[in-house]
């Protein structure tokens, strides 16, 4: 049995958990997200393999779409990504996975996009800061959010904006929230935000960034946080007590 | 009676069906060509609060105004022309557009055929395989793998033999099993699903809402989507309770059209493959008289 951590190399964060669970007795695989195409693998009857042995926990620190085959030839890339993206969606998808973040069909496919929480947010009744999308700018402060990005960037062109649904939002705060196992580790503790945290942890999310804006009302939602040097010890102590619970209830 | 939009490549022979036969049952259509936004028709819209307007030369809708949607995105549409072609800035026009179309399509309150994020799970074929499983159906054994040795331990294991499928929604052609792939697999390859051969027939149903329409499909090809012949396409009768398990499949899944592929065995034990949550269902309707477009329109009429 083993825990995989698919991370960049400079990820310290990524890093630090490793270490923290390698201290608790787990064994640990780290991979670097280009060479998952090179892995053995073996998925069936609720049961991932890698390398020949069975994993049970994943901490997946890498976009969902690549690329992840660094070793095979152009041609090839772009097949060789959707297949083992396909394989490793399933995988952090097995009911005998513990996985910090959980990614559904859906936040797995369309990647790290923050319309997917905006939505599931508004859904469960939270309130967001306003945003329209297509729409001519209202006020000289509203700023365009690309719909593949987490900071924002000067309006684009009426037309251009109309090509490109351009999302439009106040000014964003540059603090963002840190949500971590349910709890608010970074940023204000608003009973919103308390709530984003929560709602998250129920539907898998257990790191998460939240952009606010100056109002201090959340945005959007980023899967994939740097966490900062000064926080890693305590976000990683968490983390570690996640995995450890629920590998050891599973 | 207010009309249906139809989002997507106006030369999508579906959409095209769609148009022609709302125009049969006197529905008027509003035709939302996607590689024209911004310059024929223009969209706007809001989440918190919600709230949105169509606009074109001639029309001016807001989110009351029509019955609902059908979708069916291009995957090679051009970029418009507000933009040069082959620019450095098309692939990221076309991936912000798109992500925007679908957000709108998400929260749309009217019915949309089909929402943007449901069946995602097509796109990983063993996930869906373990969804079909939990609903009730029955799959045919499988193992995803590159591993040579755990591959040629499933084949003996399989008396009728078995397929290589891709693990993703992508569509090469699946094949019948042997050697081939045990050598590809030693000389490195991406992992591949290896599925137990069923002997039969191969059924297709579409579902519509809480109707299903199932197709026999007699072809002497594996796989039918890429035979050189002709692919033959006939009635056939559905057990009810198959029936049930493919919409309520689609409804959990979040989908009114669907297409669900079946294995049906000479013992008549119905095997479901997969469930495609973009299903052409034109060359089943055409060949067979199912009425599946009207279903469709049926349903987009909720709204």
């Amino acid at each position: 049995m083993c825990i995989v951590i698919v991370r960049q190399g400079q990820d310290r964060f990524a890093f630090a958990v490793a270490a923290g669970l390698r201290d608790r007795g787990w064994p640990v695989l780290e991979i670097d997200p280009v060479t998952l195409a090179d892995q053995s693998v073996s998925l069936s009857d609720n049961t991932f393999e890698v390398d020949g042995r069975k994993v049970s926990g994943l901490l997946f620190r890498a976009g969902t779409r690549g690329p992840f085959s660094q070793g095979f030839v152009l041609q090839d890339k772009s097949f060789v990504d959707a297949e083992v993206a396909a394989v490793w969606m399933a995988a952090m998808n097995l009911s005998t996975m513990t996985s910090l973040n959980r990614l559904d069909a859906e936040a797995w496919c369309l990647g790290n996009l923050w319309i997917i929480w905006r939505r599931f947010l508004l859904e469960n009744g939270v309130p967001l800061a306003p945003m329209s999308y297509g729409t001519e700018p209202q006020s000289k402060a509203e700023q365009w959010l690309p719909y593949g990005a987490l900071c924002t960037h000067v309006v684009p062109g009426e037309r251009a904006g109309a090509c490109l649904l351009a999302p439009l939002v106040g000014s964003p705060s540059p603090e963002r929230s840190l949500f971590v196992c349910g709890s608010i580790l970074r940023g204000g503790t608003t009973n919103v935000l308390i709530k984003v945290a929560e709602l998250l942890c129920q539907r898998g999310i257990n790191l998460a960034e939240g952009l606010v804006n100056r109002d201090g009302q959340l945005v959007a939602i980023n899967l994939l946080p740097d966490v900062e040097d000064s926080e890693i010890d305590c976000v990683r102590s968490r983390v570690v007590a996640y995995y450890e619970a629920n590998l050891s209830a599973g | 009676m207010k009309p249906i939009c139809l989002l997507g490549n106006p030369e999508d022979k579906q959409l095209v069906y769609l148009a022609w036969l709302s125009g049969r049952e006197g529905l008027a259509v509003v035709w939302l060509d996607e590689a024209c936004l911004g310059s024929a028709w223009d969209l706007s819209f809001c989440d918190d609060p919600y709230r949105w307007t169509l606009k074109s030369a001639t029309y001016e809708h807001v989110q009351t105004d029509i019955q609902g949607i059908f979708v069916r995105f291009d995957p090679h549409i051009s970029a418009s022309e507000v933009f040069e072609q082959s620019s450095p800035e098309e692939l990221f026009v076309l991936s912000e557009r798109r992500t925007g179309l679908q957000h709108w399509l998400s929260l749309v309150r009217q019915p949309v055929i089909n929402r943007p994020w449901a069946g995602r799970e097509n796109a990983a074929k063993p996930f869906q395989m373990q969804q079909l499983a939990d609903a009730g159906m029955e799959v045919p054994r499988w193992v995803v793998t590159n591993e040579s040795t755990r591959a040629q331990s499933f084949l003996s294991s399989c008396t009728n033999g078995a397929v290589v499928k891709s693990c993703s929604g992508l569509r090469p052609k699946v094949k019948m099993a042997g050697e081939w792939i045990i050598e590809r697999l030693q000389s490195g390859s991406s992992p591949v699903i290896l599925q137990e051969y069923v002997s039969g027939r191969e059924v297709r149903v579409h579902v519509v809402g809480e109707r299903s329409f199932p197709a026999e499909v007699n072809s002497r090809d594996v796989d039918y989507r890429f035979s050189e012949e002709p692919t033959g396409y006939a009635l056939t009768s559905l057990p009810s309770q198959i029936g049930h398990a493919c919409v309520r499949d689609a409804q959990r899944a979040g989908l009114t059209l669907a297409g669900f592929d079946f294995r049906v065995s000479n013992e008549d034990k119905w095997f479901c493959l997969e469930m495609n949550p973009v299903p052409s269902f034109l060359p089943y309707e055409l060949a067979t008289g199912l009425p599946i477009a009207k279903a469709v329109l049926r349903e987009l009429g909720r709204g």
